[in-house]
């Protein structure tokens, strides 16, 4: 008898670390990630800066207009003398909350519509699909504008809760999440007709399950995938559509800063100090572009078809 | 053909009569109401007066029937008076139409060939040089502010270089046609670049996929040149499926054309809208959201039956 050596087989691991090497893998998706953690990280520090510096951020200043950068003030003061850095980073703060808060609820929205119509099919299906392919096709920025203008108080809320900045962040992660779920629904749409005639949910029926057993056990866990990937590549939109409104300001408006709203005062000051231009707009680039390259790695990680290059089977 | 014609139609008038009234209670929603904003500050006007003028306009009515009549207002052809413009909304209507059809038909006429052989490079060597190139370029345009855009490219071109207005619209009143180019450039410029960087990556994808097929290979093999392979076969086929995502693209045009039009200064449809709203001027901005909304709706209309017709595969 001959020996017969058996390789030893790589120890079972579970899909999520497969998914996690795979995303390591992805060299820029990997340094945005990192670069978003430390901007993020960078961004809380505003106020314990703010205190270390003593700087109040919304505190304007008509002597100490346009400064340069200097040991108080490290990236200057801006048109009305209020310090840049500490603003940026409260913006920042901002733009990363409602991008991700917003994906978040549109995520909810968009599974909801689109779980529904796909898994209860026939006419509520018809008349879901159409709502979605109307709200697909609608220029978001005007409708946006729109809803950002709307007075809550007519809509029976107190003037002072209305106008407070807590209120104002809300009311821009719901009008933007009310406006831009409809690439959820689709996707938890196909999912759910992909899944609702399988044999599981069928033998699962057979057996006496509700049909809310069907959708939590067997429907959410079979779409999670795609909808994950489509998650990571949506808080990039949100945070350009949140900066664009606030811009325009219709969004949120100051004194919270905002990358958007610092940009809007720039537009007079190109002449006298377009360098205020420049910070803002550098910043949700970056922050955007990283964003959209994590995407791209979390697609790949989680498409079985995109293989590592070299590695053999 | 004709049976799906007329049921989308149908379908497209019913939205478009269900989106009228949302947006309706939407701009009703806006702060004050048309009488105040009207009246503002004005000392003689005592709290009977404007009770009366409420009924007068029929303010005090619930707001269905402030929609049935608007509607049937609208629909004989009286859109109201503009507060902010002390003029019909017909009146402003119009200019600022032409103004943004001439700023979009402008950017397609770049952003569609620039779409077309950006993407057909690319596609020829997938992960070349062109491609990768070409793909940090689509990458940008996605993730690029269009706002912070426009005011590098002024900052840059207007008032370091000197090169180009900074206005879209000349100050003149009898601007020669070159003088009116030249005030588009910037804003056709940045419009482009947005609406082009999606286009691409599309056409990327529909070019690689129909590069593969059996027909081009076909071609090859009895001798064409590239040219002719990449132009008249490959390209034609992966122009059909373009007409739906153009049509698609529509709205985010239009969204764009709102910002552009914005900080360019230039009277369009989109700054019409966004001056609308931001001074409480309720005919104008009910008018300008709902034709935006019809022709958007319109373009999908069209693109989908458009589709039907141009693929020959299709039978409906």
């Amino acid at each position: 008898m001959t020996d017969v050596t058996v390789a030893a087989l790589p120890a079972p691991r579970s899909i999520w670390s497969l998914r996690f090497e795979k995303f390591r893998g992805h060299r820029l998706a990997m340094y945005s990630l990192v670069f978003l953690a430390v901007l993020t990280a960078i961004c809380l520090m505003a106020w314990p800066l703010s205190q270390y510096l003593g700087i109040d951020p919304n505190k304007t200043n008509l002597l100490a207009r346009f400064k340069a950068p200097n040991a108080q003030h490290w990236l200057g003061t801006d048109d009305l003398g209020r310090d840049v850095l500490i603003r940026l980073m409260y913006g920042g703060q901002v733009s990363i909350a409602v991008g991700l808060l917003a994906t978040f609820l549109m995520t909810v929205l968009g599974v909801a519509v689109g779980v529904t119509a796909g898994f209860l099919g026939g006419r509520t299906d018809a008349v879901l699909m159409r709502l979605t392919d109307c709200m697909i096709a609608l220029p978001l920025i005007p409708l946006l504008i729109v809803l950002g203008a709307v007075d809550l108080t007519k809509l029976g809320l107190s003037a002072a809760s209305a106008g407070s900045p807590l209120f104002i962040f809300l009311r821009i992660v719901i009008i933007i999440a009310l406006v831009d779920w409809t690439t959820m629904a689709r996707i938890a749409r196909a999912g759910a007709i992909q899944v609702r005639d399988r044999d599981y949910v069928r033998a699962a029926t057979v057996a006496g399950a509700k049909r809310r057993y069907n959708v939590l056990v067997h429907v959410l866990p079979n779409i999670s995938t795609p909808l994950i990937v489509a998650a990571t590549l949506t808080v990039g939109r949100v945070i350009l559509l949140e900066s664009t409104l606030s811009f325009l300001g219709f969004g949120i408006v100051p004194p919270t800063p905002t990358w958007g709203n610092m940009l809007t005062n720039a537009q007079q000051l190109i002449i006298s100090a377009p360098h205020l231009a420049v910070y803002p707009g550098l910043l949700i680039f970056a922050t955007v572009m990283a964003v959209n390259f994590v995407g791209d790695g979390v697609r790949y990680a989680f498409d079985p078809r995109a293989e590592n290059e070299g590695r053999s089977h | 053909m004709l049976r799906y014609t007329l049921s989308r139609l149908s379908q497209a008038i019913l939205v478009t009569f269900v989106m009228s009234f949302l947006l309706f209670m939407l701009i009703g929603l806006m702060p004050g109401d048309p009488l105040e904003n009207m009246l503002e500050g004005n000392p003689s006007l005592t709290p009977e007066l404007m009770a009366q003028m409420r009924e007068l306009y029929g303010l005090d009515q619930s707001v269905f029937a402030r929609y049935w009549n608007w509607l049937m207002a609208a629909l004989s052809g009286d859109l109201g008076y503009s507060s902010l413009y002390f003029r019909p909304v017909t009146d402003v209507l119009f200019p600022a139409m032409l103004q943004t059809v001439k700023l979009m038909g402008l950017t397609l006429l770049v952003s569609v060939p620039l779409a077309l052989l950006l993407g057909s490079l690319a596609a020829r060597k997938p992960n070349g040089l062109i491609d990768s190139v070409v793909g940090v370029f689509s990458f940008a345009s996605i993730s690029l502010p269009n706002f912070w855009v426009s005011l590098l490219l002024i900052i840059l071109f207007s008032v370091k270089l000197g090169w180009l207005p900074a206005s879209g619209t000349p100050l003149s009143a009898a601007p020669s046609a070159l003088e009116q180019m030249r005030h588009m450039v910037l804003p056709v410029a940045v419009l482009a670049m947005f609406h082009v960087g999606p286009l691409v990556r599309y056409v990327r994808a529909s070019m690689i996929e129909t590069l593969s097929a059996d027909f081009v290979r076909t071609a090859r093999a009895k001798g064409l040149g590239e040219g002719s392979v990449m132009v008249r076969h490959a390209l034609r086929n992966a122009l059909i499926p373009m007409v739906t995502v153009l049509a698609l693209s529509f709205g985010s045009l239009f969204s764009g054309a709102l910002v552009v039009e914005t900080i360019f200064g230039m009277l369009g449809m989109g700054k019409m809208i966004y001056d609308a709203i931001g001074n409480i001027d309720f005919n104008l901005a009910l008018v300008g959201l709902l034709l935006a909304t019809i022709v958007t709706l319109l373009a999908n209309l069209l693109a989908d039956l458009a589709y039907a017709l141009l693929d020959p595969r299709i039978t409906l």
